[in-house]
């Protein structure tokens, strides 16, 4: 029944390369372009698109039409930007200049795919592989007229610099999140009242707006810089890697101390005792029972803020700290909605990759311990 | 486990110990260069960091650092060497001191008051500006500007005082500042309700000029700055501002005294470049960044390779 809703709007979403526009052509890179449609660029294709429809209405159930179908799902995306990039237009513009940007039905197809995959054998891999395809392709620069393609090109070095400090700054915040949290968590298990200042403490940052925290942490963190020079060769300075560092790991503190103190509170204490019965003392206790039972909260605890870590690493771009956010906000000073995508698709794919990478440990430590299977 | 903790400590106070020897010997440290999150940004940083790297001064890229506030903060806190800014900031950097507004407007004392004020309170030094203007001012489009006979300021005011449509799209520090929209009221005689105003709270010119060029929520004037690329490009017109009601922004090389003593020779590097750099150059060497979407290191290359400012 789930997988009748999910081909229905599959095939739904798709459809939608009959009548909405597919590409934007650009004569420049700032002003909105001239919309274009299916019709434009297609021929043959829509005879394939037609025979794919009929067959899922169907719905018989062969081997090989059902390989043919996901070959085709899994070639679609790759084969629609390279249609749509390769769009002529007619009139006078410079080629060295103009743009052709995806619109609203190659998305919507893009996501179509996503979802009539996930409905068949082995999806993750299939998606993957789909996603895959557009990824190389785009690298290796197969779809030169597309927008996104001459913004990476133009500062492509300048991209991978900013990537790998996003990436670094995500999760050497996050790394130095871990230990605390868990502190905080361990602590608060053993006393009420404390878990209380601990929780307001870390919700408070929770609640309070990013950028608004790392702009008042700049106060007394250049304060600290300006009167002890030494602390400021040290890298202690109000801009910068420092302060973005610092907000981010206080963000990551909320989801591990709150996972890792649910985790140890649920541990029965049936198991507690027995453990005291056994003869093993406080530390044993902490370090073969506690954590071992708890490890699989605190590793999805570590997840959430991870992917939580990479969203706001973005507003490091706004104060010195690099990271892809200063790519997004560049974009957007010049309004320039290409290079906007060039900064923030990367985000997202990082945040998605992380945590299926994330879910599959989760799984395994699972297994492992008989929690599930 | 003693011996742990001992090893921890000798690990620990090597660290330390290093840490301060590097401050102890001073060597060439490399400029650090930065400029704001614009297009002009790109461009400026990087005619900069090939001018120093073809003449043999390590640099390190922070082209495109941040906005303009977080720019002036890194400098003044010495994570930062040389930034490119404007002469007329000086009016936020040393509000006490301009009792006299009317330096603003005049490029020669504006740029004197603040480079002294820096060198005095700051140890920041302003090297040779650009003698192009990067202003504000308020442009239409061509056709709105023939069809109603706009070409100046005065002819604006007394086509909005005649009750026509008008909008404007500003950044919201220049819609409530006395040296800029307010002050044009004052001075030709118009006022703007707050339904004619869209006031963005970032000075994104490029966003305000798309607003302008594609008549979004029926904007018909535009805050627009001087050095602009796609104005040209956009046919705008740009309307005269005979009082000069804004403040002059001259884009300048502005470096850390310690970092200049170190390199004295960036002084007299950047001056003939700078020099060179005409309201009509700049104009021209932005449009290639932000409207033709060309790289800015490729852009500056070219530049300075056209007119033997390096080899």
């Amino acid at each position: 029944m789930k997988d009748t809703i999910r081909k229905v709007l599959g095939n739904l979403l798709i459809l939608t390369l009959f009548f909405l526009p597919v590409g934007t052509f650009k004569p420049n890179r700032i002003l909105n372009g001239n919309d274009f449609y299916s019709v434009n660029i297609f021929t043959f294709e829509f005879f394939l698109l037609a025979l794919f429809f009929i067959s899922y209405i169907i719905n018989r159930k062969n081997r090989f039409l059902s390989i043919i179908r996901s070959l085709f799902l899994i070639l679609l995306p790759v084969y629609l930007i390279y249609r749509i990039q390769a769009f002529q237009f007619i009139g006078d513009y410079d080629e060295t200049i103009a743009r052709i940007s995806l619109h609203i039905s190659a998305y919507l197809t893009i996501m179509g795919v996503i979802i009539l995959l996930s409905t068949e054998k082995y999806p993750k891999i299939k998606i993957f592989m789909s996603l895959f395809l557009v990824l190389t392709a785009f690298i290796f620069n197969l779809f030169p007229m597309l927008g996104l393609s001459r913004e990476f090109i133009n500062r492509r070095e300048t991209f991978n610099a900013e990537f790998f400090r996003h990436l670094t700054l995500a999760i050497s915040s996050l790394l130095f999140a871990i230990i605390p949290s868990i502190f905080f968590a361990y602590q608060s298990t053993k006393h009420e009242k404390l878990r209380e200042w601990i929780m307001g403490f870390i919700n408070g940052f929770q609640v309070a707006p990013t950028l608004s925290l790392i702009a008042l942490i700049m106060i007394p963190l250049s304060y600290l810089g300006s009167q002890f020079p030494f602390l400021r060769d040290l890298g202690i300075k109000g801009i910068g890697f420092l302060p973005s560092f610092i907000i981010l790991t206080l963000y990551a503190l909320l989801p591990i101390t709150s996972n890792t103190y649910t985790a140890l509170k649920q541990i029965e204490p049936s198991i507690m005792d027995s453990a005291y019965a056994l003869g093993l003392n406080r530390t044993q206790i902490m370090f073969k029972i506690q954590f071992p039972l708890a490890l699989p909260l605190i590793i999805s605890g570590i997840r959430i803020a991870l992917v939580q870590s990479i969203g706001n690493t973005i507003l490091a771009g706004l104060v010195g700290g690099g990271g892809l956010g200063s790519i997004i906000f560049l974009g957007l000073s010049q309004s320039a909605a290409d290079l906007i995508l060039l900064g923030s698709i990367p985000v997202v794919f990082m945040a998605l990759t992380s945590d299926i990478i994330f879910e599959v440990i989760e799984e395994k430590i699972k297994v492992r311990m008989g929690l599930s299977r | 486990m003693k011996k742990m903790k001992s090893i921890i400590i000798v690990c620990l106070s090597l660290i330390l110990f290093s840490a301060c020897t590097t401050n102890i010997v001073e060597e060439k440290k490399p400029v650090t260069i930065a400029t704001m999150l614009d297009s002009e940004g790109s461009v400026l940083g990087q005619i900069i960091l090939q001018v120093l790297n073809a003449n043999g001064i390590k640099t390190i890229d922070r082209i495109n650092f941040g906005t303009p506030d977080i720019l002036r903060a890194a400098l003044e806190n010495n994570e930062v060497d040389l930034v490119v800014d404007y002469t007329g900031s000086g009016q936020y950097y040393h509000p006490e001191d301009a009792t006299d507004t009317s330096i603003w407007n005049d490029p020669v004392k504006g740029y004197e008051f603040t480079a002294e004020l820096d060198f005095e309170k700051n140890n920041i030094v302003w090297l040779t500006p650009s003698p192009a203007n990067n202003t504000e001012s308020i442009a239409v489009r061509r056709e709105f500007s023939e069809t109603n006979n706009i070409t100046d300021m005065a002819q604006l005011a007394a086509y909005i005082n005649a009750g026509n449509e008008f909008k404007l799209i500003a950044a919201s520090s220049f819609v409530e500042n006395p040296m800029g929209l307010l002050g044009y009221e004052e001075a030709y005689g118009f006022k703007l309700t707050n339904d004619q105003i869209i006031a963005l709270s970032s000075g994104n010119t490029a966003e305000m000029l798309k607003a302008l060029a594609e008549k979004t929520n029926g904007v018909n004037a535009s805050l627009v700055y001087g050095t602009d690329g796609a104005l040209d490009k956009l046919d705008l017109v740009v309307l005269d501002d005979p009082k000069h009601i804004p403040p002059v922004y001259l884009p300048a090389p502005v470096i850390r005294k310690e970092v200049l003593d170190m390199y004295p020779e960036i002084e007299t590097l950047l001056k003939p470049i700078f020099e060179s750099l005409t309201l009509e150059v700049l104009q021209n060497l932005n449009a290639q960044v932000a409207y033709d979407g060309k790289d800015a290191a490729e852009v500056a290359r070219t530049y300075l390779e056209e007119n033997n400012f390096i080899q």
